[in-house]
């Protein structure tokens, strides 16, 4: 959660994100490369060439600076170690005459390697070199001398379990990399939205303004056509035509505007699923009434869950939802919503479902995208979905369409409030 | 109704088509209009005459409107003024009567709404007189 907050809100740092996940990988394998010497130490005391200790003491050590080192901004630096391990050890275990102190000291160089190479070099690389490395030094060894192969062996061991931490960490950084891929995506597509929203809020003076005047005039035309014709005339028409067209205009800029972010922040609270339903309700109860439409909300344990964030925007949230049910039964012989709330582990659901006939497979894709919407020309402009879902994803949840039910379903997923000290403030 | 007849206004706009379409409505209403292209010259009129209303736009070269709405409070507690906002986001009705306006007026406006705000800050204005 804590990575994704970062990419989320300062998306002109996802490079860096990239850096400091691999730093985070890169450090997970050296205290591995740290607890496998530790290994080989063991198993070089058990096995008796107490001259091998040394050496491998001063591996160990050096492989615990670098895993200290990959925790800070000079990780990179134990990249390059690796290159520089391999062009070190076996030179010169095969230049030395392969005494057990030569080989006993490979793990310095090892370390040392560890130590000075984490340079942007990928883990598959890393893994190469480890693995090559320590192999070829082994074999060395043994060809050197059999009696040193209990000392071998333990650099074999060393070696596959560098090697396989290698796999895990290639394994989990390649993960990793996609998850970064799809949120990168996310980014660029909220970035887009907001970059629109912000040009919106920018020109909407400037087209404001002038819209006003041209509403104005229309309306002045259709007055002075009252006093002077008939105020049914073909004048009147128009007039009234260019007024409703203005104010199309207008809603789309304003619409735009709450792309960018701008919209009031009014402070985090906390408060209750039945809370933030209530206050949406609140808005549209009364006009579902008036319409025939039968809101439902199933009482359960989870109502009661709290939920941190902007009210207002939530609540903005789940009524374009119950707006954009209301719009799709309202026509319909039985017209019924659902509010449900679900929780699922770490987040609650709020399932908003309706009698309708749900969403056309071929559009699902579409319904998030600006300007998209099924809706007569004049009556939605297509902005809804794609803000209600950008304002749940501000509070690190999502919004998206739940293709698995039966009936038209929509999802608001928020996390819950966990801790009793993050509720400061109750609104119930 | 409140007919706008012996009702001076001043109009404080800088997009002069905005400007002259609301003149030229209220004059029709029967009201007299000044109009200031921002809020300098709206408080040098000022200075020479007194209006019965003020209706000013936001965003204007030199002095914008929460300028001149801060300044025209600071000599006179009266006189009621009217914003005309373009959906900026951080001015909402409550702030504006905070900071001192009638009311607030989201362009584009109908006439209609216009003149109901502008009946009920005369009507304001009446009353606190």
């Amino acid at each position: 959660m804590r990575f994704r907050d970062h990419i989320i809100h300062v998306p002109l740092s996802v490079g860096d994100s990239v850096d400091r996940r691999r730093a985070e990988l890169l450090s997970v394998l050296l205290l591995g490369r740290g607890v496998a010497a530790i290994g080989v130490l063991i198993f070089l005391v058990v096995m008796g060439p107490e001259k091998a200790i040394g050496p491998t003491l001063i591996a160990f050590t050096l492989n615990i600076v670098a895993y200290l080192l990959a925790r800070t901004k000079y990780f990179q630096i134990g990249t390059a170690i690796v290159i520089i391990e391999a062009l070190l050890v076996i030179p010169y275990t095969v230049i030395s005459t392969g005494t057990l102190e030569s080989i006993a000291s490979g793990p310095i160089w090892l370390g040392l390697g560890t130590l000075i190479g984490s340079l942007v070099l990928p883990f598959r690389y890393m893994l190469l070199v480890i693995v090559g490395t320590a192999a070829s030094f082994g074999v060395i060894g043994f060809h050197i001398d059999p009696s040193f192969m209990p000392i071998v062996a333990g650099q074999l061991l060393f070696t596959l379990v560098l090697s396989f931490l290698a796999l895990v960490g290639t394994h989990i950084r390649d993960r990793g990399d996609k998850l970064l891929e799809a949120e990168r995506a996310k980014v660029i597509q909220i970035s887009k939205l907001s970059a629109l929203g912000e040009m919106a809020a920018g020109i909407a003076h400037e087209i404001n303004t002038p819209l006003g005047a041209i509403v104005l005039n229309a309306q002045m035309i259709e007055r002075i056509n009252s006093r002077l014709h008939d105020p049914n005339s073909d004048i009147a028409k128009r007039a009234q035509s260019i007024v409703k067209i203005g104010y199309r205009v207008a809603k789309i800029i304003n619409g735009l505007k709450d792309f960018s972010g701008e919209t009031k922040n009014e402070g985090d609270t906390t408060f209750t699923a039945r809370a933030l339903i209530a206050a949406t309700i609140d808005l549209c109860g009364e006009k579902f009434k008036n319409h025939g439409v039968q809101l439902r909300i199933e009482e359960n344990q989870w109502i009661e869950i709290r939920i941190r964030g902007q009210l207002n925007q939530l609540s903005q949230t789940l009524l374009n939802l119950l707006s954009n049910s209301f719009d799709a039964v309202q026509n319909l012989e039985e017209k019924w919503i659902q509010i449900k709330v679900v929780a699922t582990g770490q987040n609650i659901e709020l399932r908003v479902i309706d009698s309708g006939n749900g969403i056309a497979p071929q559009i699902v894709t579409k319904i998030f995208q600006p300007f998209f919407t099924t809706k007569d020309t004049g009556k939605g402009i297509g902005l809804g979905l794609g803000i209600s879902k950008s304002i749940a994803e501000s509070h690190h949840g999502d919004l998206f369409y739940d293709e698995t039910s039966s009936k038209t379903c929509f999802v608001i997923r928020l996390p819950v409030v966990q801790k009793e000290s993050e509720s400061e403030r109750l609104v119930t | 109704m409140i007919n706008l007849a012996e009702i001076k206004i001043l109009v404080v706009e800088d997009d002069p088509a905005m400007s002259e379409v609301l003149c030229e409505y209220l004059q029709g209403e029967g009201a007299t209009t000044l109009s200031a292209p921002n809020g300098q010259v709206a408080l040098e009129l000022m200075e020479v005459e007194k209006f019965d209303l003020v209706l000013t736009d936001l965003q204007m070269p030199i002095i914008g409107g929460m300028e001149l709405l801060r300044r025209i409070r600071e000599r006179d507690t009266e006189s009621p003024i009217v914003l005309l906002v373009t959906g900026q986001a951080d001015i909402t009705e409550e702030i504006a009567i905070a900071s001192g306006a009638v009311g607030l007026i989201h362009k584009p406006f109908d006439l209609m709404f216009l003149f109901e705000k502008i009946s009920q800050s005369l009507a304001v204005r009446v009353m606190v007189g």
